[in-house]
């Protein structure tokens, strides 16, 4: 089973088309419910994901991200 | 139709009292520039300061900034503020937020979804400011007379800033968790790769600076204010200005209006440039 990763957020910008993306469901947007939360740090960003994202969804969120900050991993 | 609101909060600073309501009588105005410049004229005697999103805000790449206008006795300062501010105010569902008055005491505003406001009141409520809202879904502002910042990062014209911080208020943050709709969603996700895979028509190059919300650009003018009075449908989309290459364009304009299921025409982004500049014109 894949889930969503977040390991090189060191080249994370903080663009957020990743956040609207995974809020993003048929005809509705939201950044609420989402697979992800990017988190503003001292330096940088961080994020929170969530592990339970399977399969298209995260993949999904993972081709959103100009910086290729984000991934799927097998579990 | 979809997502076609005028949502106003009028903040009040001398009562601490804030007001949430719609706007629907303006016409063929989009939005944006166009929307705080009706404001401004409507409110003229309060010398408010406007902040207002645009139609495709919170939507489009490159939709990302926030038309900053501060009405005062000596006439009108316009400018164009980065960050995230813009994706929260769309997803608070508040197209404008118009701020007057001056607190007796200083004052951090949190601003919730569908314009609930808490005032907190004095110097000692900055941690509570700082916790308010959800993590990941605010955006702060923070007011000084030497230079004030949104996200910590990203610069508000120096008049603007020391106006609000001068009316006592010391912070804005505005947190969002709003639903939206989208009226067409094929052509809309058409249209986001599209205005994505344009990103070299931008004016700038790609870099790693933080950047605003909904552009993958990074690039190293993002902190910068923007002032270009010329860039009209622009300044009503309340897009970049760096992205005029591909929002200066009425058809790509309106196919994104339209994807979202507002009711303009073309003719309303035809004659937005008259409109604005007799707006103008009553400062």
């Amino acid at each position: 089973m894949k889930i969503l990763t977040a390991p090189h957020m060191e080249r994370c910008i903080g663009c957020l088309l990743c956040l609207v993306e995974a809020g993003t469901v048929k005809s509705s947007v939201s950044l609420n419910n989402t697979l992800i939360r990017v988190i503003r740090k001292s330096s940088g960003f961080g994020a929170e994901v969530d592990e339970t994202a399977v399969g298209g969804e995260a993949e999904r969120v993972v081709k959103a991200c100009p910086r290729n900050c984000l991934a799927t991993a097998e579990i | 139709m979809a997502n076609y609101s005028r949502q106003v909060l009028a903040v009040n600073l001398n009562t601490h009292e804030a007001e949430y309501g719609s706007y629907a009588d303006l016409g063929r105005n989009i939005g944006g520039l166009g929307f705080a410049l009706e404001l401004g004229i409507q409110h003229r005697e309060l010398e408010p300061t406007v902040l207002s999103i645009g139609p495709l805000t919170g939507f489009f790449p490159f939709a990302s900034k926030v038309c900053l206008l501060s009405v005062s006795s000596s006439g009108l300062t316009e400018s164009y503020l980065s960050g995230s501010l813009s994706l929260m105010l769309r997803f608070a569902q508040i197209d404008c937020l118009l701020i007057y008055g001056t607190s007796k005491q200083p004052v951090f505003v949190s601003v919730h979804s569908g314009g609930q406001v808490d005032f907190l009141e004095g110097e000692a409520a900055e941690p509570l400011f700082y916790k308010s809202g959800s993590l990941g879904r605010r955006s702060f502002l923070a007011f000084t007379d030497g230079g004030s910042l949104a996200d910590n990062y990203f610069k508000l014209h120096d008049e603007i800033g020391r106006r609000l911080y001068r009316r006592n208020l010391l912070g804005l943050v505005v947190s969002a968790d709003r639903t939206l709709n989208i009226a067409k969603e094929k052509d809309y996700s058409e249209l986001c790769r599209e205005i994505l895979e344009r990103g070299r028509d931008l004016e700038v190059s790609y870099s790693n600076q933080p950047s605003c919300a909904l552009c993958p650009a990074g690039c190293n003018f993002s902190k910068e204010t923007e002032e270009r009075p010329e860039l009209v449908l622009s300044h009503c989309l309340v897009t970049c200005g760096f992205a005029k290459n591909i929002y200066e364009n009425v058809p790509l304009a309106f196919a994104c209006l339209n994807s979202l299921g507002y009711p303009f025409l073309h003719e309303d982004l035809e004659g937005l440039e008259k409109m604005v500049a007799e707006l103008r014109a009553q400062f």
